[in-house]
């Protein structure tokens, strides 16, 4: 997996590319430890994110209620046939914002 | 491991071989400039040595024709004083021979006529006879023509006298003889006669025979004309001369030999004779010019020097030989550690770390080694020291992740048939994690007439995972038996769940209630992958609400559905360690190939379906490793 981070103004962007699994999805944790503490806006781009676990799926859902505890937007977008499934069936869709 | 090897290839046989050639040749060049000069200097000595008998013997010689020289002098003088009285001349020849021993003969000749114009031969002689005796008589006559003969013509053409070239006479026997002439002249230097005397030399080979200057040597004299007048074999006395026999190749050594023959010189040669070196010393009687030599074997000359050579070999081979020993036996106590050091780095290697080293005293390169071979021992053993605390840490945690293991799976039922007594219902379940504890779980149990089952997925694997999943198995045990909704069941799972649930683990999870009596379904999905339902029309994924997983948001309002399932109904509940399931190439296993292989399968029994299911995605992975956890559960309503 790999992850590019691009800021603009108020809006950090995050680009995965890949798998994020049990393997990388801490590395998607650490890597955006440091923004967490701000106030910018978080919107992962999931367009060329080609598959999603359960691990991916937690730290999905920990950085959505650490900003969403501050008033700060966190959003998805173009995420693929295969990844929206998963986040529909478990629900995830209800609660995440997704472009 | 122990290895040989060759003397010659080791560093205590190469050194030897090394030192042993460097001495070799040091020794064979001193050797060789040490018997270069012995023989220049032997050859000074045999030199000196054999001039110094010749010159002797010469002058004996000398002394002797000095003699005959003289007694000839005065008597010329007597002559001269008597020339008138031509009888006295028979008294004066008488008397030379009694003056002197080694005259043999001795005469007076005149020339033609000159005491009588009749008297053309007029010589008187005297020599000794057979017992002694001298007998006198008047020698020239017609047919002995003492004018014509070389001991009268040949210095009265030189006008000195004269020596001639020795011979054997006729009369007395065998005996070689040599004459001595001289010239007499009148007041106005006309010569008037010849006094000569004949000198045996029978003495001569006795004396030139007894020089004894070196072992093996013999003695030559030879004439002016370079004939022999003495020598070993009597044959060639008188018959041969030096340069026919006495060497075998003319060479400029020769010629030098001969020059100094006949100018009267001393000196010395190297002969070839009889395939052999010979050394000849010669040295000039100077009165006759006859010369003296003394012929020697080169090796005899040289024979102190070759045995002195030879002990010298012999005690430089002993010498080498004995420090070959030495040299070989200290160059070997200095290497015998190293073989002891390879010894012990096979031990080392060998896994005894504590061998003990060979005991160094010197402060060289070996110290250096020994010191490097202790402080591998040292780290070795703290290495594997520390290895095996490692290893026993792992070991203990291993161990207790088998036991966790073990513990786990006595939370999950695993007696099937479960139900052997009831002919509604035939289910069977398995669960594999992917380590040795995992996030996955199942349970089922009939209250009621009802079968109340669950099946759940911890987000992640391993041990955090199993912990959340022991808590939700004994959650849904305990809650069950309050509720009689699968929605009701799940809102007071996910509530439990989410009380202190700071890291966000969460639980996606199949919950249902099968009315055995009337075939009513009630269940509620969270999150999780939706069952399939295999009819005997179709295989479909059954139509599931998105609820949240469990132990997010606390008091989320789950939403139950309802179905009525007619008998031989079959139900395959999962988690996404089906579907996802990776080969070598991740590739997942697939929704749709699992709704084939279901729909392929539709009328095996539970067990079958749910060990095939196993094989298939066993097949699917083509030895790539589990990544997930993987739980089918699978239960016919009959």
């Amino acid at each position: 997996m790999d992850i590019t981070i691009t800021q603009n103004d108020n809006l950090v962007t995050v680009n995965i590319e890949g798998r994020l699994d049990t393997v990388t999805a801490p590395e998607l944790e650490n890597g955006l430890a440091s923004y967490l503490d701000g106030s910018t806006d978080l919107t992962l781009d999931c367009g060329k994110m080609e598959y999603v676990s359960s691990a991916g799926l937690r730290v999905i859902l920990t950085l959505h209620k650490a900003l969403a505890s501050k008033g700060r937007k966190f959003s998805l977008k173009d995420l693929n046939k295969d990844v929206r499934n998963v986040f529909d069936m478990t629900g995830f869709s209800r609660i995440l914002t997704i472009e | 491991m122990e290895r040989r090897i060759s003397i010659f290839k080791s560093i205590s046989g190469r050194l030897t071989i090394q030192v042993l050639l460097v001495s070799a040749c040091l020794f064979l060049f001193s050797f060789i400039l040490f018997y270069e000069m012995s023989v220049k200097k032997v050859e000074e000595v045999a030199v000196q040595h054999a001039h110094s008998e010749l010159a002797s013997t010469i002058n004996q010689i000398e002394n002797v024709l000095t003699s005959v020289k003289v007694a000839v002098e005065n008597t010329a003088w007597y002559v001269e004083e008597h020339r008138e009285s031509k009888e006295l001349m028979y008294s004066i020849t008488k008397t030379l021979l009694s003056n002197n021993d080694f005259i043999h003969g001795a005469s007076v000749a005149f020339e033609p006529y000159f005491y009588d114009s009749e008297e053309k031969y007029f010589a008187p002689y005297s020599y000794r006879g057979e017992n002694g005796n001298i007998i006198t008589k008047q020698l020239g006559n017609e047919e002995y023509d003492y004018h014509h003969m070389d001991w009268y013509q040949i210095p009265k053409l030189l006008e000195q006298a004269y020596w001639s070239e020795p011979y054997y006479d006729n009369g007395g026997g065998e005996m070689m003889m040599t004459t001595y002439s001289k010239p007499l002249y009148d007041a106005y230097g006309n010569l008037y006669a010849i006094i000569s005397a004949d000198v045996s030399l029978h003495w001569l080979t006795g004396l030139v025979t007894d020089i004894k200057a070196f072992p093996e040597s013999y003695n030559i004299m030879i004439s002016r004309a370079a004939s022999y007048l003495v020598h070993p074999e009597r044959d060639m006395i008188l018959n041969e001369t030096i340069f026919s026999t006495e060497y075998e190749k003319p060479d400029s050594r020769i010629e030098k030999m001969q020059d100094d023959i006949i100018n009267c010189r001393g000196g010395e040669i190297v002969l070839i004779k009889n395939s052999e070196k010979h050394f000849m010393f010669y040295s000039p009687v100077e009165t006759t010019c006859w010369s003296v030599g003394i012929v020697c074997p080169f090796d005899v000359v040289f024979a102190s020097v070759q045995k002195l050579g030879n002990t010298v070999i012999i005690v430089a081979i002993i010498a080498l030989l004995l420090m070959i020993i030495i040299c070989y036996r200290s160059i070997r106590k200095i290497t015998g550690p190293i073989h002891e050091f390879a010894s012990a780095a096979v031990e080392i290697a060998g896994g005894d770390f504590n061998v003990p080293l060979p005991k160094i005293r010197t402060e060289d390169e070996l110290m250096l080694l020994n010191e490097s071979f202790e402080f591998m021992q040292k780290s070795l053993n703290s290495y594997i020291e520390e290895l095996k605390s490692t290893t026993a840490k792992k070991e203990r945690i291993e161990s207790e992740l088998r036991i966790a293991s073990e513990i786990q799976m006595g939370m999950i039922p695993k007696i099937f048939p479960p139900f052997p007594e009831r002919a509604d219902l035939e289910l069977f379940a398995k669960l594999i994690p992917a380590k040795e504890v995992g996030g996955d779980l199942y349970d089922f149990f009939i209250e009621d007439e009802k079968l109340y089952f669950i099946v759940g997925d911890v987000s992640g694997k391993g041990v955090p995972a199993s912990l959340v999943m022991a808590v939700t198995c004994r959650l849904f045990r305990t809650i069950s038996s309050h509720f009689d909704t699968p929605e009701g069941i799940m809102t007071a799972l996910n509530n439990s769940l989410s009380e202190n649930n700071a890291s966000n683990m969460f639980c996606t999870a199949f919950v249902g209630i099968l009315d055995l009596r009337t075939g009513t379904l009630k269940y509620c999905n969270a999150g999780h992958n939706a069952p399939v339902l295999v009819t005997a029309d179709a295989t479909t994924f059954m139509e599931v609400n998105p609820n949240l997983p469990l132990g997010l948001f606390p008091d989320f309002p789950y939403e139950g559905q309802c179905i009525d399932i007619a008998r031989n109904t079959g139900i395959y509940i999962y988690t996404d360690g089906v579907t996802e399931a990776e080969n070598t190439d991740k590739e997942l296993y697939s929704d749709e190939r699992l709704l084939d292989f279901i729909r392929n399968n539709a009328d095996s029994d539970s067990q079958d379906m749910v060990e095939a299911s196993f094989a298939d995605i066993a097949r699917h992975a083509d030895g790539a490793d589990q990544s997930d956890d993987i739980t089918v559960m699978y239960f016919r309503y009959r």
